[in-house]
């Protein structure tokens, strides 16, 4: 289930034609405000635009804002984690006080930060949260280098002849990257709410993008009249970042076992 | 002690790192405010502008750190006030919301951990955006059920959903971590002997278990207070209340700098300072971190 | 009528569910045996042979699925849990394996000790509390540990605890699982002891469950021998004992004249103001098998570890013979490591793991020969550690130590970790290596029976410090220093 759901959401945002025929962005009039049925899957909004459309078409704006948030977080935190944990008491304390510090400051405000200094955007949302995970990364990346190291299979390989840097490359890095890859899933639909977040408070993408957290902030004009224009743009947001969260403790359980 | 000063310096490296980002700016807040043609201020005069904001060169660092350690915040772009006549107006509202959020988020979380067939509710809370879940408690209380009224109401009228939508999220990992050391405690071979001594299940879980338990689970609960303020900045848009979170947003949108500096360098200290609180009552409740 | 009596017990376990499946593995399969007021018996098995399982049975903590468990002749094998509470502590008391982890971190010991006392409403909390003074005082501690924690107080100390607990209530059944295995040999016979007094004192039958003969003979009235879930054997101890005694090998003869291979001469290393090594010298001839024998802490690991230059000295000079320093050390001077679980890169194939040192020095030969060397299928190749079984791994870890064709193996409590028919197997391989290529060992181990059989010469250290060395017949049948003649003692009977 939870695999089914990312590829279909995958595939929503390579090929959206294929799932909907309506255009995400001009409306028919007539059809306003229209509750789901089997002609408007997720009914129409206010200016009778197709809203399953507009959730299909936005999921390449979603989910590539996740992918970049990610990439930075991983690339990063995974970098400053390695060589906190390998190369020595002053990098470590140093990357270690720099992690405190981003930590004490929530993921949505030092995001905010990075916005005010970049402006808004879709670009600059993703940047923002990625550079916000970079301490969650950095400090499991770490965690899991400094338990690697300790190990005696790594002793054993610098005992058998092996230099500093193949060993960290042989054996400590695929040994720590299993639980940094499930937290990469799990940021993943992190990163999704933090974006849809982000749209919603109207930094990311502007109208009449279909951004999934732009979707919602609009629908909310109309919670008396048209239920469905911020319930099931959420849903989908839940449903993908649920699935995110399963894969990750798959990935998590696989590297454990291992 | 050493605790204390090293905190301490965590918020210090928080001030200057904001400090330094925020001031990295191209064109930055006061540039837009009052470089407009129609002003018709002079480079000298911007020039001038910009020192009483105390916004250029490391004397201005200086001043606005020995500012933030007076209790002085700097003025905001935005509005012309001090920062702190700002903040002081916005914070009773926050203080309220994020308070009762916490409260209820402890008792959830408590609520669910006990509670076998809560325990996936956890992971399905820590999917949905906070916006949503006040959408839809506006849509059901509010619309549907007509249970709470969308505007005026009573104070307490008006706490309940902000209350329960931030609580929501932040009962999540609490909920999961003390979850999991509730299962973790629940292995351990002394659960075993005191059961060979013929202890109850009921005499097991809350004597045992439940006191091992808690002790990762409150190191989470200080955790969380950083989302607590992230939250009520969501919170507060939704349901349309003027706090810390609400001048929070307005501060992004018109790149109000120093009230977004005074913003996140108060919302590190409380964070620190809560963590600090949990680090010095963690040996009290193990005895195993008394020296 | 015995007081308990166990017919035909079978208990199974749910086997972890994985995916859709889930089903129950028996593990023991219809055992009867029975047991006397005030009679010691001991239940002998190895790893696995369902002995623990039997024991948790008795005490309802596991659940059996067939036949009868008589107490005082009512038979409580369907009990369900709730009834099985009053029986628990006040009929028998558990005496656990791991005094680490069996008791309550963030508990006082007096706490619970009197815990027992008011599970079972036994008394006000006044008595409660002179009580578990007597108790203390009982089992050689003071009315003073009451309010202590038990990460302040030593793993024989916290048994002692755990003992008092157990007899809280005088019950008449004591059952002990592997009661001393995690404890140092000096401090395991000050426990049996302690049992063994407080046995005849009450008139307390006891079941004890261990691996080890040595001490079952020496402790109990009937030894019943488990294997595979099933009775294999049960009698007097004496007779079982005997019959199963070791075959007790020959000392290994004294060592050929040949080089000195390894010269260790006024070691040091200090840790602050520890001194974890003190003045430790000795030599080792070529081709020859030289032990450190000592207890957790005597400061063994540490030396060996400062011998294969995983450790920097504090002082004193380590000389192998024709090793250079730097790298090329590692081609002289190879580790085992104690646990074959940890010393295996999980990820990698038993194939990249052997050829890894080949590699690195690039040398010639084949992961093939080296695994066919240490007894292996050539099909094991392919796998990963985790595909394989203890013993198994440590020959891997053991071929990856031959790859580079080192002078001197240094063994750090290389078979400790494994079970004992799989030690045979390892101590045997290493016998017939050093015939075969004539390498030097230094074997570290906590255990006189392996020690006695591989080494050609001994060093016993204590508290950092050698106390005593000489050939290993010496050593054992003329110990000259205290410390060693203590050591010897604490060696359950039929082995000595």
């Amino acid at each position: 289930m939870k695999w089914i759901v990312v590829a279909l959401v995958l595939l929503w945002a390579a090929v959206p034609a294929l799932f909907t025929g309506y255009d995400p962005i001009a409306g028919v009039p007539a059809d306003k405000l229209l509750p789901p049925s089997t002609e408007h899957l997720f009914g129409t909004d206010a200016v009778g635009r197709d809203l399953f459309a507009r959730v299909v078409h936005g999921a390449v704006h979603s989910l590539s804002g996740a992918f970049v948030a990610v990439g930075v977080g991983l690339l990063l935190g995974t970098l400053l984690g390695l060589l906190a944990g390998s190369l020595g008491a002053l990098v470590d304390t140093v990357v270690m006080r720099v992690v405190d510090v981003l930590l004490s400051v929530p993921g949505l405000l030092l995001a905010l930060t990075v916005i005010i200094l970049l402006g808004p955007g879709t670009v600059n949302v993703a940047l923002a949260v990625g550079i916000g995970s970079v301490a969650t990364f950095t400090r499991l990346a770490r965690s899991e280098v400094v338990k690697v190291r300790r190990s005696d299979y790594v002793e054993a390989a610098l005992g058998s002849g092996g230099g500093f840097a193949g060993v960290l490359w042989r054996h400590v890095l695929p040994n720590s990257l299993g639980p940094v890859i499930a937290l990469a899933a799990l940021q993943f639909g992190a990163a999704i709410l933090a974006v849809s977040t982000l749209g919603f408070l109207g930094y990311g993408a502007e109208p009449p993008t279909p951004e999934w957290g732009l979707l919602i902030a609009e629908g909310r004009n109309y919670l008396a009249t048209a239920w469905w224009l911020t319930t099931l743009p959420g849903a989908v947001v839940v449903a993908v970042v649920l699935a995110a969260g399963r894969i990750s403790r798959r990935i998590d359980e696989l590297a454990r076992r291992a | 002690m050493r605790r204390a000063g090293q905190a301490l310096l965590v918020l210090w490296a928080a001030f200057t790192a904001s400090y330094v980002l925020l001031h990295l700016l191209p064109g930055d807040a006061i540039l837009i405010k009052f470089q407009n043609p129609e002003l018709g201020l002079s480079p000298e005069q911007l020039a001038r502008i910009r020192q009483a904001y105390g916004s250029d060169g490391p004397a201005a660092y200086l001043h606005t750190l020995l500012g933030f350690l007076r209790g002085d915040f700097g003025y905001s772009i935005d509005t012309g006030t001090p920062v702190v006549e700002r903040l002081a107006e916005a914070l009773p509202e926050t203080a309220k919301l994020a308070g009762l959020g916490f409260a209820v988020a402890i008792v959830l979380a408590v609520g669910i951990a006990f509670t076998p067939w809560l325990r996936e509710l956890p992971s399905l809370f820590v999917a949905i955006p906070v916006f949503w879940v006040g959408i839809l408690l506006i849509q059901l209380f509010s619309f549907r059920l007509k249970l709470v009224p969308v505007i005026g109401g009573s104070e307490w009228q008006q706490l309940i959903l902000p209350v329960l939508t931030l609580a929501i999220p932040i009962c999540a990992p609490i909920a999961q971590v003390l979850a999991r050391g509730i299962d973790h405690a629940a292995t351990q071979p002394f659960v075993q002997v005191v059961a060979a001594k013929g202890a109850s299940r009921r005499w097991i879980l809350w004597r045992h278990v439940a006191r091992n338990a808690m002790l990762p689970a409150l190191t989470m609960a200080g955790l969380t207070f950083g989302e607590l303020i992230a939250g009520s900045v969501v919170t507060e848009t939704v349901f349309g209340r003027n706090g810390v979170g609400r001048l929070t947003e307005q501060a992004v949108s018109s790149q109000d700098t120093p009230v977004l500096l005074a913003v996140v360098v108060l919302t590190a200290a409380v964070f620190v300072l809560v963590n600090l609180i949990v680090d010095l009552l963690f040996p009290i409740l193990d005895p195993r971190l008394r020296s | 009528m015995s007081l308990l009596d166990v017919r035909d017990l079978t208990v199974s376990y749910a086997e972890p569910k994985r995916g859709r499946r889930s089903g129950a593995r028996r593990v023991v399969h219809g055992v009867s045996f029975s047991l006397d007021q005030g009679e010691a018996v001991a239940l002998v098995g190895e790893s696995g042979s369902g002995k623990t399982t039997t024991a948790h049975a008795i005490m309802g903590l596991h659940r059996a699925d067939g036949g009868q468990i008589l107490l005082n002749g009512t038979d409580i094998a369907r009990w369900s849990s709730r009834r099985m509470e009053s029986v628990r502590g006040a009929q028998i008391g558990l005496v656990p394996q791991d005094p680490g982890s069996s008791l309550n971190p963030v508990k006082t010991v007096g706490a619970q000790i009197g815990e027992t006392l008011r599970i079972h409403r036994k008394g006000d909390r006044r008595h409660v509390r002179d009580r578990v003074a007597e108790l203390l005082v009982r089992v050689g501690l003071t009315e003073e540990h009451a309010t202590r924690y038990p990460h302040e107080l030593s793993g024989g100390m916290r048994q002692r605890v755990l003992i008092a607990a157990a007899i809280a209530l005088r019950p008449q059944l004591i059952i002990a699982d592997e009661p001393t295995s995690a404890l140092d040999v000096t401090v395991q016979r000050r426990i049996l002891d302690l049992i063994d007094d407080l046995r005849s004192e009450f008139g307390t039958a006891l079941l004890m469950v261990t691996h080890d003969l040595g001490v079952a003979a020496g402790r109990a009235d009937r030894i019943v021998v488990m294997k595979e879930g099933r009775v294999e054997e049960q009698g007097p101890a004496s007779a079982v004992a005997y019959a199963r005694r070791p075959e007790q090998e020959a000392f290994r003869a004294p060592a050929p004249e040949a080089p000195v291979a390894l010269a260790v001469r006024e070691l040091v290393k200090d840790y602050g103001a520890f001194r974890a090594v003190d003045r430790v010298s000795f030599e080792v001839r070529q081709g020859t098998t030289h032990a450190v024998v000592g207890e957790s802490g005597s400061g063994k690991t540490t030396t060996a570890r400062m011998i294969a230059r995983f450790v920097a000295p504090t002082s004193g000079e380590v000389e192998v013979g024709g090793a250079a320093g730097g790298r090329d050390f590692r081609r002289h001077v190879q580790l085992v490591y104690q646990n074959p679980y940890g010393s295996l890169d999980p990820r990698q194939s038993v194939r990249r793991i052997v050829e890894e040192p080949l590699r690195n020095f690039r040398l010639e030969g084949s992961a093939a020969e080296l695994i066919e060397r240490v007894g292996l299928p050539a099909d094991l190749l392919t796998r990963r550690p985790r595909e394989l079984s203890g013993g198994q791994r440590q020959r891997v870890a053991i071929a990856r130590a031959l790859a580079v064709s080192p002078r001197l193996l240094v063994l750090d409590e290389a078979v400790s970790a494994l079970d004992v028919g799989s030690q045979e197997q390892i101590l045997d391989l290493l016998g017939r290596l050093q015939r075969e290529l004539g390498i030097t060992y230094l074997f570290i181990s906590h255990d006189l029976k392996v020690v006695r059989q591989i080494s050609h010469t001994v060093s016993v250290m204590n508290k950092g410090k050698i106390v005593e060395s000489g050939t290993t017949r010496d050593v054992f049948t003329d110990p000259q220093h205290e410390y060693t003649r203590e050591l010897l003692a604490a060696i359950p009977e039929p082995v000595r």
